[in-house]
């Protein structure tokens, strides 16, 4: 059964009686928050708990093109939505495992039989098109890795793409506490400016003023669910 | 089986009924048993699930202890075998139920709503009403109810205002709270519905607007809908009936407490229930009165395994009613692109929104039209940021740097409106057990037998142009579905399967929720709605369960064994 663990009061008190006072949450700076300019800072290491090293690095390869870094700041990669993935896949979607472990073998097959000597050392361009093959289920030749086992999609990919890019979009877009979305660089894409207990008016007005406050949950105690 | 002591009254599930009856009966002096399949949580362990990926929408967190292990299975007619449902909007479990995350509409229903059939007759002629329909009058009516919503609305607390609604049924008493803070988006809609010559209100919602029962106001956190108050400023029942029922000493409340029976004797009638505790002891609670209040799914599931040589079909099912008549809402959810506007939605409650009921129940005319009943219109508040990263119009590319230059330019620009499609109950459409699926304890899974009909899906139709001229109104440059109008089998929306009527033949339970073959057994929930509205069911549920609760109080000598 989920775990419900119980917090101490004191803090919820303390924060209902500062938004009483002061209409909005004074709350203290993230130690994960953006410095000035809103410059991402190196993940920390990171050990893998179900997949291998080869697979981190072809999923890596496929999320930097899904989510791409570009001159206004990170992308899935250095929000670091593969560490989301890989601990969702040793705990709540465990089940998924196999279809990644061969998902990411037959994708890396794919490019070795190509010349390559895997995703990372292909131009982008390059797994653009292959990504597209794999959305559109296009990917419906064999494959089989270096000891003749048969790696092919039996729906030219469709599923496991689809698979991959919400997973990706999760691990972006979810609570950094999760494993991605570190130093907040999905929300800072989509303008979602971090859990917050009090929002006012003016925030929820249209083109209204919102206070980027950076937050996780797990700074008030929260923790994975998973 | 170790046999507790006999209690008045045992109530299983303290949700959205079971609150309310547990609070009416111990006013009136009797001593409760409150059982609960989930734990007992506060605002204390509220305040550390602000996060989407174990919301609602997601993960459910607060179904884990038992709902999100046993959705029903769904197949669309009897030839066909069902199978897990795609899609699942699901309940919670824990004290408070699923009022703990609900987005706290709380709705009358209007008097039409309650003469359902009559009304249509009269308006449209018998030919409006086709042969796979199972329409009926509801055996009471609006005015019956009216001081029980009155109670409810007063006693747990809700925000909205009277006579902004022109097409609600007359009220003895205004709200108690002014309407909950209405956001930007809410101003958009209000005046795109008015430019339309519609006539837009905030809904009446259970959160409060001004602090209110030694509760505080609405902080508008953004997590609400799908998550549990931090602040005590929803009105579920964990905070309003149950927290009132437990200071009178007259409650017991017993979480991690799942039924597995209800007992009877050799006459048929109700002797307690047996229960598994969290040690996985099976114990029994005797009691004069047994109420089942869990949710739709689970009463009718818990009426047909607690079977006996007096009723070998299930409880109460002598006459083959239980699991007939399901219904659930079909939704129409179109989302509209507003360029160049931050609507900042991130903030708030989804209740925050605008509503309008020119085009509910029969609140229009419908010659010409090829559909009978209507929808409640309005549209969310509330986004989180998942839930943006893909609200995608068609032919905007769903990943790579178009994706995410879009996602930059226009997260925040997308708005919403819904359409919530009042189901007609079918003789096609009902519950049982299903043969296969069976949940982690080995019992089976409630399976549904479920699709929209031709009603339905010219409904449909019809309001998805409605939505989209609405939008239009509003500025939006596209439009597109958020989720068409599909059968949704598996919803927080369920009505039916255990029918309230004057005749036991068609019917499960009388017009105070009794149960018609056991006398001291009563049903509350949307389980005994006889038609769906097209309205949230929760504040009608409430006011259901206060007056059978009242009832049974008035009655408890003559109806407890």
């Amino acid at each position: 059964m989920t775990e419900f663990r119980r917090t101490d009061a004191s803090r919820r008190q303390f924060i209902i009686g500062v938004s009483a006072a002061t209409g909005a949450a004074a709350i203290a700076q993230s130690p994960l928050a953006l410095g000035k300019g809103g410059v991402a800072k190196a993940l920390l290491p990171y050990s893998p708990k179900v997949l291998t090293e080869t697979e981190v690095t072809t999923l890596k390869a496929v999320m930097a093109r899904l989510i791409p870094a570009d001159a206004h700041g990170g992308g899935a990669v250095e929000a670091g939505a593969y560490i989301y993935v890989d601990r969702e896949l040793a705990s709540t979607y465990a089940g998924q495992l196999p279809v990644y472990r061969q998902g990411l073998a037959a994708l890396l097959a794919l490019v070795k039989k190509n010349g390559a000597a895997s995703l990372v050392a292909l131009p982008a361009k390059d797994v653009d098109a292959l990504l597209g093959r794999l959305e559109s289920g296009a990917v419906t030749e064999p494959i089989q890795d270096d000891a003749q086992q048969n790696l092919s999609f039996a729906d030219g990919g469709k599923q496991f793409f689809a698979t991959l890019r919400q997973h990706t979009v999760e691990g972006t877009f979810s609570d950094p506490m999760y494993g991605g979305n570190q130093h907040f660089i999905g929300w800072r894409i989509v303008n979602y400016p971090g859990v917050q207990y009090v929002y006012s008016k003016a925030a929820l007005a249209v083109n209204g003023k919102f206070k980027v406050v950076n937050h996780s949950i797990a700074e008030f105690g929260g923790k994975p669910l998973s | 089986m170790k046999k507790l002591p006999k209690t008045d009254v045992v109530i299983v599930g303290l949700g959205a009924a079971g609150g309310i009856a547990a609070s009416v009966l111990t006013k009136a002096g009797l001593r409760v048993v409150g059982l609960e399949a989930g734990p007992y949580l506060t605002a204390k362990d509220f305040m550390k699930q602000l996060d989407e990926v174990s919301g609602f929408g997601m993960r459910n967190r607060l179904g884990e202890p038992k709902y999100n292990h046993e959705i029903p299975t769904w197949r669309t007619d009897t030839e066909s075998k069902a199978t897990p449902s795609p899609i699942a909007l699901r309940m919670a479990n824990a004290v408070g139920g699923t009022t703990l995350q609900y987005a706290a509409m709380t709705w009358r229903l209007r008097a039409d709503d309650f003469k359902i059939r009559s009304t249509t007759v009269k308006r449209y002629g018998e030919e409006a009403v086709s042969a796979d329909m199972a329409l009926v009058d509801w055996p009471i009516s609006y005015d019956d109810l009216e001081p029980y919503y009155s109670q409810v609305e007063h006693s747990i607390g809700v925000s909205g205002a009277a006579g902004a609604n022109p097409f609600e049924s007359h009220r003895s008493r205004d709200y108690p709270m002014p309407p909950i803070m209405q956001p930007g988006y809410s101003k958009m809609l209000e005046s795109g519905m008015k430019d339309l010559g519609y006539h837009p209100f905030p809904p009446p919602a259970a959160i409060n607007s001004v602090s209110y029962g030694g509760r505080p106001a609405c902080t508008y956190c953004g997590f609400c809908s799908g998550f549990a108050c931090w602040n005590d400023s929803k009105s579920s029942t964990l905070v309003t009936s149950i927290r009132e029922a437990e200071k009178s000493g007259k409650l017991e409340v017993r979480p991690l407490s799942t039924v597995t029976r209800i007992l009877t004797n050799d006459k048929g009638q109700a002797t307690g229930v047996e229960y598994r505790t969290a040690d996985g002891e099976l114990v029994e609670q005797p009691a004069g009165v047994v109420i089942l209040s869990s949710y739709v799914y689970e009463n009718v599931r818990r009426l047909l395994l607690s079977k006996s040589d007096f009723f070998p079909n299930g409880l109460s099912n002598n006459h083959g009613q239980v699991g007939k008549y399901f219904m659930t809402h079909t939704f129409v959810l179109m989302n509209g692109l507003f360029p160049g506007k931050a609507l900042n939605t991130y903030g708030g409650a989804l209740a925050q929104s605008t509503a309008m009921d020119d085009l509910n129940g029969d609140a229009f005319d419908h010659t010409g039209l090829n559909f009978i009943r209507g929808a409640l219109v309005s549209g969310f508040n509330g986004t989180l940021p998942i839930q943006a990263a893909n609200a995608l119009p068609p032919g905007v590319p769903t990943w790579g740097q178009g994706y995410k230059d879009w996602l930059r330019e226009n997260a925040t620009s997308v708005g919403n409106i819904v359409a919530q499609l009042e189901t007609l109950p079918y003789h096609s459409n009902y519950l049982d057990l299903d043969p296969e699926f069976k949940d982690p304890k080995g019992e089976p899974l409630v399976r549904i037998t479920y699709n929209i009909h031709d009603n339905e899906k010219r409904a449909g139709e019809f309001f998805t142009g409605k939505l989209i001229e609405i939008l239009n109104k509003m500025g939006a440059t596209k439009t597109w579905f958020w989720l068409p109008p599909i059968p949704l089998p598996v919803s927080t929306h369920a009505f039916g399967g255990a029918r309230m009527g004057d005749d036991p033949a068609t019917s499960v339970v009388d017009k105070y929720c009794l149960s018609h073959e056991v006398s001291n057994l009563a049903v509350l929930g949307g389980a005994t709605f006889c038609s769906a509205s097209g309205y949230n069911p929760t504040g009608t549920i409430q006011a259901l369960s206060w007056r059978a609760a009242e009832h049974i109080a008035q009655n408890f000598n003559k109806i407890a064994v």
